[in-house]
């Protein structure tokens, strides 16, 4: 399955009662790369990371995945083949401890408690979050919210990463962390999807770029010709 | 895994200590047998409502199911007990299977409402089907055979075979309490979706939590049963049952281990303490213990206990932990 690109997103469309949050999106990701996905507010963003994680079944369209039509598969079924996901707004199990929280990520892959927790810790380590792993996680903040997103995502030794605004709303010295550890993931063999609004951070990390406007694809090209495009500079800037 | 065994020498210290129940109180072992059978089956219940999350409030239906299984095939077809007992959890199993297929799929409230429905459907069946289930007169178990040559209707070894049923039901939880079932089950309760990114399959996990719960009921409305002797609808098949055990579980502490028996054990001998002393104004204290409780202890008991040790142990609570961003 290695030659082929990781995902394949065809000509998707989403109807919500009449609108149209997705027409005719089409992208592919190649494995091992970073790939960008920006748009101004309400561009369908969120909603193409639902379709893509299986949270939402396409109007019209296919996703695959490592090779395979994966289209209406339920999110469970795309996590055990190697997708991993956070969400914007991040929901971690409250009221289990941040070492919980990355277990029962751990347990996808193992149905042994002491494998699952060393494989959990690997990941509390690389994600610096080892001195809050007795903690409940509703006691985080933000930041360490969001940094827990990404852990939970990465115990499930995911092939493919779709992160969602992990870095909006973090400072400046929080946000480099969270980049570096993004480029970490990908070191590691694996291929991510980024949905952003800090420019800086999309820019730096992304290979290749893909821009939204109202839920549809208006452009694609590494960050420098993106950032050229005069169609993406008119719906960030309006005309 | 230190926690797991320091869990599981706290669950054989709480057996050891009932263990001395019949000693201690002698006058007392009706209630006993109630507490610790109360104490088995608010720990069944709580696999599911609990742990999982999912409130049911037609426990009774399999209670019910439980007991009359087992007396219907001794009565009418001389089945021993312990058959009977095995016959009832293989059914409940069964029943809790299907009906967890039809509703678990939609969320919201409609397991709850199933549950009450289900509950009140087999009470009116057992009323009114007279010639099965002997109708609102009930059942009479008059005479079991003797396992051993133990009688079962002898109230120390009924007391004996409810502390092997909590055993069992203590020892279902204490495995949910660190086990990836377990941890699936807790996923489910706080955040579905997040669950089903974790690669969980909320359905099917919430059938199998069903499933385990309603073998586990069933096997103490068997024992029950033959403490009861002679049953009939209202008592095991009625709402009441059903929320007493769901209202044990989370003044206990829903979702732990030993919650359901620490909620047994306050509800019960309060209520029976209350009955003594205060005669009829007895139901009015029992309310305003559970409304303390839920003022003052909204996790319960077990985890009031909790919050109450954080407090003393670690300051400043409830401060958000800051993460910061320097690199690992």
């Amino acid at each position: 399955m290695s030659a082929g690109p990781i995902l394949e997103v065809e000509r998707v469309h989403q109807n919500f009662g009449g609108l149209l949050a997705l027409q005719d999106v089409s992208l592919s990701v190649e494995e091992g790369e970073i790939l960008g996905l920006i748009g101004p507010n309400g561009a369908g963003k969120t909603t193409l990371f639902n379709v893509i994680s299986g949270y939402l079944k396409p109007t019209a369209g296919s996703v695959r995945f490592l090779g395979e039509d994966v289209t209406g598969l339920p999110p469970y079924r795309l996590a055990a083949m190697g997708m991993g996901r956070t969400f914007q707004i991040v929901r971690p199990f409250p009221k289990l401890t941040v070492l919980e929280n990355v277990l029962i990520g751990a347990f996808l892959r193992t149905s042994s408690r002491g494998e699952a927790e060393e494989r959990a810790w690997e990941v509390l380590e690389l994600t610096g979050l080892v001195p809050f792993a007795s903690r409940p996680a509703a006691g985080l903040n933000l930041a360490g919210r969001k940094r827990l997103e990404i852990a939970r995502a990465l115990a499930l030794r995911p092939r493919l990463l779709l992160l969602d605004e992990v870095v909006a709303g973090l400072n400046p010295t929080e946000a480099d962390a969270t980049v570096d550890l993004i480029r970490r993931i990908r070191d590691r063999g694996v291929t991510v999807i980024i949905v952003e609004h800090v420019m800086r951070v999309i820019m730096g990390l992304s290979d290749r770029v893909v821009v939204l406007n109202y839920g549809r694809k208006i452009a694609e090209g590494t960050p420098q010709e993106v950032a050229s495009n005069p169609a993406v500079v008119a719906a960030y800037l309006g005309e | 895994m230190r926690d797991r065994l320091k869990t599981l020498a706290w669950l054989g210290a709480v057996l050891v200590a009932f263990t001395l129940y019949p000693w201690a109180f002698p006058t007392k072992l009706n209630l006993g047998v109630v507490i610790v059978l109360f104490a088995g089956m608010a720990t069944a219940w709580d696999v599911l409502g609990g742990w999982a999350g999912q409130l049911s409030l037609g426990h009774a239906a399999l209670v019910g199911i439980g007991g009359y299984t087992l007396a219907l095939l001794s009565l009418r077809a001389g089945v021993p007990p312990w058959w009977g007992l095995l016959a009832g959890m293989a059914l409940t199993g069964a029943v809790a299977a299907f009906w967890g297929w039809i509703v678990f799929r939609l969320r919201g409230p409609y397991f709850v409402l199933s549950t009450i429905a289900v509950a009140e459907i087999l009470r009116l069946v057992a009323i009114n089907w007279k010639d099965l289930t002997g109708g609102a007169e009930g059942l009479f178990l008059r005479e079991l055979p003797r396992p051993f040559g133990l009688d079962l209707f002898n109230r120390t070894v009924e007391f004996y075979l409810a502390l092997a049923y909590l055993g069992v039901a203590l020892l279902v939880a204490w495995w949910l309490s660190w086990s990836r079932f377990g941890y699936s089950l807790q996923a489910i309760r706080e955040d579905q979706d997040s669950a089903m990114a974790m690669g969980i399959n909320p359905t099917r996990t919430k059938i199998l939590a069903f499933m385990v719960s309603a073998a586990l009921t069933a096997m103490g409305g068997s024992l029950y049963a033959i403490y009861l002797s002679f049953f009939e609808p209202h008592i095991v098949l009625d709402i009441g049952l059903s929320v007493e055990l769901a209202l044990i579980a989370y003044i206990g502490g829903a979702g732990t281990v030993f919650g359901p028996t620490i909620g047994a054990v306050v509800l019960l001998a309060a209520g029976d303490l209350f009955r003594n002393y205060f005669q009829q104004a007895n139901l009015l204290i029992y309310g305003i213990l559970i409304i303390l409780v839920v003022r003052f202890a909204p996790e319960g008991i077990v985890g009031g206990w909790h919050a109450l040790v954080r407090r003393l142990i670690r300051p400043a609570p409830g401060v958000p932990v800051e993460v910061r961003g320097e690199r690992p």
